[in-house]
């Protein structure tokens, strides 16, 4: 039987500080005391019933969590424009706060109302047939009407006036005949107040 | 002597439930959060270029009025006004430099022309501009050009800016002038 003299530490065993463990040891014998170590150590754990993992204090995650949540609510019902993914609007060094109102997008390639289109476009071309008598686009005037009637009886549902306000969100590389003909569309359909949007210049 | 009894202590609430819930709302408000700021202009349309802030063609009040008009067209803009050396026939024209349009210059222009009228006696206060536009001026470009007109330079940063002509009506029929 191999014979070998361990030190605790693995230092010289002439060390007067590491000579925890003095002696030669018999590298069978300290098998056997480390399997009667672990066989100890389970049957105190067979004893103490099934293993439990200790508890996680989640309550600062929690505390983050609700704060972000809050941030978000916020944010979310604040919002009173709701971008197009197709739609790259232009900066502008402008400070007014947009408010709740009918909202139009104009797209390359589709008029919206409140998000539902109503004129289809080719490159922001709009067919001959789409412009009526008046020289207004038709369904644009209809989609419209349909919206102010919807402000105006909530406007008076809610005790106060109808302000005839239209947010017009476009993008960047939209021509100005376009815009001129919608703005005069939802002058056809009695709304007074334009409000182009844009993203902040910072 | 009756012993006290030790209220027992409250059981630890299980929250596991909740961060599950609210592990999944975050998620879903990210993806409807926008985290850019908007801002809107306000503007009124006119179909035909007639001056703004109500014109020399508003003929119920005897003032002077500005009458001003910005032509936006696809060489760049000019300015027309009730004043010397800004008249209909002496319009100043402010070319593109480049591929651009010169805001910087526009800007210049109509501080110029907001300082002049305003040292003129008997003349009322006048914040009002017509752009009149050329069919094909892309949408950017209206916006910079009402930026330029918005507020008097150097006062951007204050709070609240000094306004210059920020009561805009846009307007078609560009007059196809010479703007080299």
């Amino acid at each position: 039987m191999a014979e070998a003299n361990i030190n605790v530490a693995g230092a010289p065993s002439d060390d007067p500080v590491n000579q925890v463990y003095r002696g030669p040891v018999n590298k069978a014998e300290l098998d056997v005391l480390l399997q009667k170590a672990k066989a100890k150590n389970a049957e105190r754990r067979a004893k103490a019933g099934k293993y439990e993992s200790p508890a996680l204090n989640i309550n600062s995650l929690m505390d983050i969590f609700t704060n972000i949540l809050v941030y978000l609510i916020l944010t979310y019902a604040n919002d009173p424009i709701t971008l197009n993914r197709e739609v790259n609007m232009p900066k502008s060094n402008a400070l007014i706060d947009p408010k709740q109102a009918v909202q139009m997008t104009i797209t390359p390639n589709h008029i919206l109302v409140n998000n539902i289109s109503v004129v289809q476009l080719s490159q922001y071309e709009y067919s001959r047939d789409a412009i009526d008598a008046e020289g207004t686009l038709a369904t644009l005037k209809d989609a419209l009407s349909k919206a102010r009637e919807k402000q105006q009886r909530f406007a008076a549902g809610g005790g106060s006036n109808f302000e005839g306000m239209i947010n017009v969100i476009a993008n960047t590389d939209m021509p100005a005949k376009l815009l001129l003909r919608v703005l005069d569309t939802a002058g056809q359909a009695e709304f007074g107040q334009y409000k182009l949007a844009v993203v902040k210049n910072k | 002597m009756a012993k006290v009894r030790e209220p027992e202590p409250l059981p630890d609430l299980n929250l596991t439930p909740m961060m599950n819930l609210v592990c999944m709302i975050i998620p879903f408000l990210l993806l409807g959060a926008s985290f850019v700021e908007y801002k809107v202009i306000n503007v009124s349309a006119s179909m035909e270029a007639d001056g703004g802030g109500g014109g020399p063609s508003d003929e119920k009040e005897n003032k002077p009025k500005l009458g001003l008009v910005i032509g936006v067209g696809p060489t760049g803009y000019y300015i027309i006004a009730n004043l010397p050396g800004f008249q209909q026939s002496e319009s100043k024209k402010i070319p593109k430099k480049g591929a651009d349009y010169d805001t910087a210059t526009l800007r210049k222009a109509l501080h110029e022309i907001y300082q002049i009228w305003h040292k003129q006696a008997g003349v009322e206060e006048e914040h009002g501009a017509t752009l009149s536009l050329d069919d094909n001026v892309p949408y950017e470009v209206i916006i910079q050009t009402m930026d330029a007109a918005r507020y008097i330079p150097g006062t951007e940063t204050q709070v609240p800016p000094k306004m210059m002509f920020d009561g805009i009506s846009l307007a078609g029929g560009f007059q196809a002038v010479q703007i080299e």
